[in-house]
């Protein structure tokens, strides 16, 4: 379970505080698939560094099956995979293998588990023909397998995606969609943000939704639905914000 | 894990054009187009005729003296002045019309040697024309004691004998230092750049560091393995940079080949260029990785690293003027300057144990500084993942 307590997170830019998350909580059980929805410069990104451990909250805690992620980072990150954007973190001059092995080392796989994970992943995403190319040279639909890959190269149990969707062709885009729903079958917990409605409704059970770093929702769509009396989802998230912005 | 980051990011870096053309490919054009100026263009250039404009006025005899100047061609002028400004001559020289008259009745003809302060080649051959005449004017001033029955010793009660104190040619050997500073230093420089802009601010920029940064490894292995990534690639560029210069020096060259005697204490000049070469390159990279972190992308480091590189460049041209042997404790104690002082060293054949510690000494604690403070900018979300 993901335990999100309280947590704010100020930057300091030109001698200005900006809050990009404030006193935000939340609980997500194990299994869940998250819908994280926010305007742009929200703080969706920042909140999914904070839990991916890479940035550390201001204020507040977040645990990850009773474990402090700030306190005892290297514990819980073999279990989170996170993949900003939908076809970035990848070494342009390495070969898709290559940087498959690195991040496998990386997260501690013997040398078997690692070829063992690169094999598995080669073909379920079908990536045999140009797994010993440099990446570099990589059409966009393959560089995104690449980095899907990579995110799911040590098997990880919560995995964050942000905006995966985000720039990418039809095609693309409803194999990561595919993909999403394959996890959720595995059993894993997914957090994802996006500004595509229709595909948080497809994919989600609940939903998050952050207005300048402030939560203005977190619950089950259904009882969004509810609260609002629409299963419009583009018009409650529209209808929250001017809600958010008037208070 | 540091072994794992080290090899990725070596073979990654060594992938990567810029570094093949910096570390590799540059030092040996640099190399062969210095070996070929120097020995080809600036040695000829010293044995080059120099023009000097001398008045048509000027007397006979002074003419004839300066016909026995080598290095010089003289042609005649009415306004050797201008032919100066004009760029035609580089000296002018006039003399009184009546001088060989005025020398004989004892009055004191003039010879006006004029050339542009600025230039250096001017300065030399006037110089050089000043005393082949000021020993026609001791000539005249022994025949005229003699003549008037004074010993013309009574005039010169000792000798001032002006000698260099290095055997054999030392312009050449001059010339090798200097050039053998600049290219050592900005190949260690240069060699490791293209990976210090690429691993940090790269990184950044392609958001392959949030991707590293997600990985359980402690940030300390993952910077020790980038530093010594970037440390080794201009280590490489060093010390290839020093075996084409040599190799240069001697397979093309004669005058700088001769001056540059390595025979004698091959052993003990290897070693301690290396020894140097390392700590810099050590050093190098501390500062890079820094410059590197404060950038949040490729272009912006390469706005920061440029100037700094330029400014790594002063105490070559503090030390320029500095023999070897007037180099002391404290140039061997300046991060940046102990290179340069350790290589002039080397080259005129000292050999001492103490700078060579002293460099290694004073590197290593501003190698332990700049690493930390790299450290502390890799720990903190601000310089690690930019804005």
């Amino acid at each position: 379970m993901i335990s999100v307590q309280n947590v704010s997170r100020f930057f300091t830019d030109k001698k200005k505080t900006i809050t990009a998350s404030k006193n935000i909580s939340f609980e997500i059980n194990k299994g869940d698939v998250v819908g994280l929805l926010g305007e742009n410069g929200a703080g969706k990104t920042t909140l999914l560094r904070m839990i991916s451990a890479i940035l550390q909250p201001s204020e507040g805690s977040i645990h990850l099956d009773g474990i402090d992620i700030h306190k005892h980072p290297m514990k819980i990150k073999g279990k989170i995979g996170v993949l900003f954007g939908s076809e970035t973190g990848l070494y342009d001059r390495l070969t898709a293998r290559e940087n498959l092995t690195y991040f496998a080392k990386l997260y501690g796989l013997s040398q078997h588990e690692t070829k063992a994970r690169v094999d598995y992943l080669t073909v379920r995403f079908g990536m045999n023909e140009y797994l010993d190319r440099r990446v570099g040279n990589f059409s966009k639909g393959m560089r995104q397998k690449v980095t899907i890959a990579r995110t799911l190269i040590h098997d990880p149990q919560i995995i964050l995606f942000d905006e995966p969707t985000t720039g990418l062709d039809i095609t693309s885009a409803n194999m990561f969609r595919e993909l999403i729903h394959q996890l959720r079958k595995e059993g894993k917990t997914i957090i994802f943000s996006s500004h595509i409605m229709e595909e948080v409704k497809q994919l989600c059970q609940s939903v998050i939704m952050i207005h300048k770093g402030e939560l203005i929702y977190n619950g089950s769509i259904e009882d969004l639905y509810q609260q609002e009396e629409s299963d419009d989802l583009n018009y409650i998230f529209m209808s929250r914000i001017i809600r958010g912005n008037n208070s | 894990m540091t072994w794992h980051v080290f090899i990725k990011e070596l073979k990654d870096s060594l992938r990567d054009q810029k570094t093949i053309f910096l570390s590799v490919l540059l030092p040996i054009l640099f190399n062969i187009g210095i070996v070929y100026f120097i020995e080809n263009v600036f040695m000829e250039d010293s044995k080059e005729q120099v023009k000097v404009a001398v008045s048509t006025k000027t007397a006979p005899e002074v003419l004839s003296w300066l016909k026995d100047i080598k290095g010089i061609e003289i042609i005649s002028s009415h306004d050797p002045l201008a032919m100066i400004k004009e760029g035609e001559a580089t000296v002018a020289l006039s003399s009184d019309p009546d001088f060989s008259q005025k020398l004989k009745s004892n009055e004191i003809p003039e010879v006006v040697i004029q050339a542009d302060p600025s230039s250096t080649k001017g300065s030399s051959t006037q110089d050089k024309i000043a005393d082949a005449l000021t020993i026609k004017r001791d000539a005249f001033v022994k025949q005229r004691l003699v003549e008037n029955n004074i010993n013309p010793k009574e005039m010169e009660p000792f000798k001032i004998n002006t000698k260099s104190i290095i055997e054999g040619d030392d312009i050449s050997l001059y010339m090798v230092s200097i050039f053998a500073q600049l290219i050592i230093v900005l190949a260690v420089l240069m060699g490791g750049l293209p990976a210090a802009n690429d691993l940090f601010a790269g990184e950044k920029e392609r958001k392959t560091m949030e991707a590293l940064l997600m990985t359980p490894v402690n940030r300390l292995h993952l910077i020790i393995g980038k530093w010594l990534a970037i440390a080794v690639l201009s280590m490489i560029s060093g010390i290839f940079s020093v075996i084409t210069f040599i190799l240069g020096v001697n397979l093309l060259t004669e005058n700088l080949a001769k001056a540059l005697r390595l025979d004698q204490n091959i052993g003990f000049f290897t070693i301690s260029l290396l020894v140097g070469i390392i700590f810099f390159a050590l050093l190098v990279s501390s500062v890079q990785m820094i410059l590197s972190l404060l950038a949040n992308n490729l272009k912006e480091a390469q706005n920061y690293i440029t100037p700094i590189t330029a400014l790594a460049m002063i105490p070559y041209f503090l030390l320029i003027g500095t023999s070897a042997n007037e180099l002391t404790t404290t140039h061997f104690l300046i991060p940046f300057m102990n290179i340069y002082a350790l290589i002039k060293q080397l080259i005129y054949g000292i050999y001492d144990f103490t700078s060579i510690l002293f460099v290694v000494g004073s590197s290593s604690i501003f190698i332990v500084l700049t690493f930390f403070l790299a450290y502390a900018m890799f720990l903190k979300s601000k310089w690690v993942l930019g804005k």
